[in-house]
């Protein structure tokens, strides 16, 4: 009898030290989070009633923001720029991305060089790399990749002109997301059995056959996965367009992507209530992928 | 067959490696720029390989009239601290969402998983505004707090310790460990593998991170390497010393690397890089 109380008080003490553990720790954490991520994304539905700029008075407009929003058409050129610019990345990429997971899927020597090179750029800053292609690709025809188009009879292009800008950026972009592509298609790759593909030479089957008849099918949810993730980062694509084009979007605003719109606005003119609500094209795009990343990702549980 | 077999390699190595050289030609003319002795303001197919070597514009660059070191005590700084933070703080958070039952547990972590949703560059903006109330612009605490921990990685430690096994913990229950002696010495060496991979990305993503500390430093001496570099570059025409301050930016993440490559890239496919 005595020992069944002990046990229970003891129970009960543990759970409440457990309690006292937990709320210690979330309480600060709480706190820390509500203030840095909570009250800014609160604030920024807030201000995009407002005509806040960082002096002067501030006023609530009502809606005017919002119906501004919808009928400026530096903003709809912005929403156009970030969705070119995602179909120029992400299609190559993961097209790539596939292309040297094979490469690097082999038993060969150096493959663990090939990798670590491929991935390389993935780690490093798009400000470096967008320094460095200011000087590869500048317009001149004695530049580096002017020279090196040359070679196959291609004339000397203005890369950081309104034609090309958003595809010179795109490079930037692709070769810095090629590595992160490659290594999800090598994961997935790792996780088809062998047997499946070796099944397919024994019934006859090519290298090509096997590979888009068994292969690619299986990689379904690899190719839905990396579409994702790669359009949602490139709709967010800021750093190497301020690099390159000195803070601006670029000739003609022809690489002025949502963020950068946003940033330009709310930072250089100071109209961060209209900023903020330009910031929400950008929110309802990111929220679109989730909503279907979170319906792709449910769909491949449940099979 | 063999004379096939032999084929393909061949065709395999020469493809390969043509695109290594592709990968890794820009890093070679930013390496060979920065050891350039000779100024140069263009460069082309011919003159990218220095003919005098000389690290004079690292001494340049470290030097005159520029914060350099300062913003390498920075970058240290701002993506040290966080680091150490996050390694601590997300299996933390992982280990009370994943092992304990408590009231309000769901509302909680729902709460924190808001943020996964929301694009942090859609609220710079009114992070801004909140941080200038603050008085964190142009101070650390505009790194170090929000910087302490992310979500993505506090998800990926829950989702991690949920797979121990209860039994281990219940063990150490039994034998009078407390909550904090259970967690520091029973799951937090378990998460070993799981934990590199926080600290490289946390260190990658504060070291790579621009649009953050652009927006919420304004004076020169509180400018991150990244922010500085982007400053310098639109201030110096020569390529060789914005080559050299690339390739400082760069190095670190680069000594990391070599070392650490292969956590780097499993890191890749179990919590995603750029949040």
């Amino acid at each position: 009898m005595q020992t069944s109380t002990k046990k229970k008080r003891g129970f009960r003490s543990d759970h409440w030290r457990s309690l006292g553990f937990i709320w210690v720790v979330l309480i600060p954490i709480l706190i820390q989070y509500t203030v840095t991520t909570m009250l800014p994304m609160a604030m920024s539905f807030v201000l995009t009633f407002t005509d806040w700029g960082l002096v002067g008075a501030k006023h609530f407009i009502g809606l005017e923001n919002w119906r501004r929003l919808f009928s400026d058409p530096e903003v709809w050129n912005s929403l156009k720029v970030t969705i070119i610019y995602a179909l120029y990345v992400v299609i190559p990429v993961v097209v790539l991305g596939l292309v040297l997971a094979l490469i690097i899927n082999q038993r060969r020597r150096f493959v663990g060089f090939y990798k670590a090179t491929y991935f390389f750029p993935v780690i490093t800053s798009s400000i470096v790399l967008a320094s460095i292609w200011k000087w590869l690709f500048v317009a001149t025809d004695t530049g580096v990749i002017n020279q090196l188009i040359g070679f196959f009879g291609i004339p000397p292009q203005f890369f950081f002109g309104q034609d090309l800008a958003l595809f010179t950026v795109a490079l930037l972009g692709i070769f810095q997301s090629l590595g992160t592509s490659m290594v999800y298609f090598y994961a997935g790759l790792k996780g088809i059995p062998t047997e499946l593909i070796e099944a397919a030479r024994v019934d006859g089957a090519t290298g090509a056959q096997s590979f888009f008849r068994v292969t690619v099918p299986l990689l379904k949810p690899t190719f839905a996965y990396v579409l994702i993730i790669m359009t949602s980062g490139a709709l967010k694509v800021y750093d190497s367009i301020y690099m390159m084009f000195n803070q601006t979007g670029g000739p003609m605003n022809a690489a002025n992507t949502l963020v950068m719109h946003t940033w330009r606005t709310s930072f250089t003119m100071m109209q961060m209530g209209y900023g903020s609500t330009i910031a929400y094209v950008l929110f309802f795009l990111i929220l679109i992928i989730s909503i279907i990343q979170f319906a792709v990702t449910s769909k491949d549980n449940t099979r | 067959m063999k004379a096939r077999k032999n084929a393909a390699a061949a065709l395999y190595y020469i493809g390969a490696s043509l695109l290594a050289a592709v990968f890794l030609l820009p890093f070679l003319i930013m390496v060979f720029g920065s050891f350039d002795g000779e100024q140069k303001y263009a460069i082309t197919l011919t003159n990218w390989i220095p003919k005098v070597w000389s690290m004079r514009t690292y001494g340049n660059v470290l030097s005159i009239g520029n914060d350099m070191l300062r913003w390498i005590l920075n970058s240290m700084i701002t993506s040290v601290i966080p680091t150490l933070c996050a390694v601590f703080i997300c299996p933390l958070l992982g280990y009370i969402f994943a092992k304990k039952r408590f009231r309000g547990k769901n509302v909680v972590f729902w709460y924190f998983m808001v943020a996964i949703m929301v694009p942090s560059q859609a609220t710079i903006v009114s992070n801004y505004l909140v941080y200038n109330w603050l008085g964190w612009i142009n101070t650390y605490w505009v790194f170090l707090i929000p910087g302490m921990w992310t979500v993505v990685y506090m998800f990926m430690m829950r989702n991690y310790i949920m797979s121990l096994p209860d039994a281990l913990l219940e063990a150490a229950r039994i034998d009078g460990a407390g909550e904090w002696r259970t967690f520091l010495q029973i799951v937090m060496p378990l998460c070993k593998t799981a934990l590199s991979t926080v600290a490289l990305f946390t260190f990658m993503n504060s070291w790579n991170s621009f649009m953050g500390p652009l927006v919420m430093t304004t004076s020169s001496d509180m400018y991150t390497l990244v922010v500085g570099l982007a400053t310098l570059n639109s201030k110096t025409g020569s390529f060789n010393m914005q080559m050299t301050a690339s390739v400082i930016t760069v190095l670190p993440i680069f000594i990391v690397y070599l070392f650490l490559q292969r956590y780097f890239i499993e890191g890749i496919v179990t919590g995603s890089v750029k949040g």
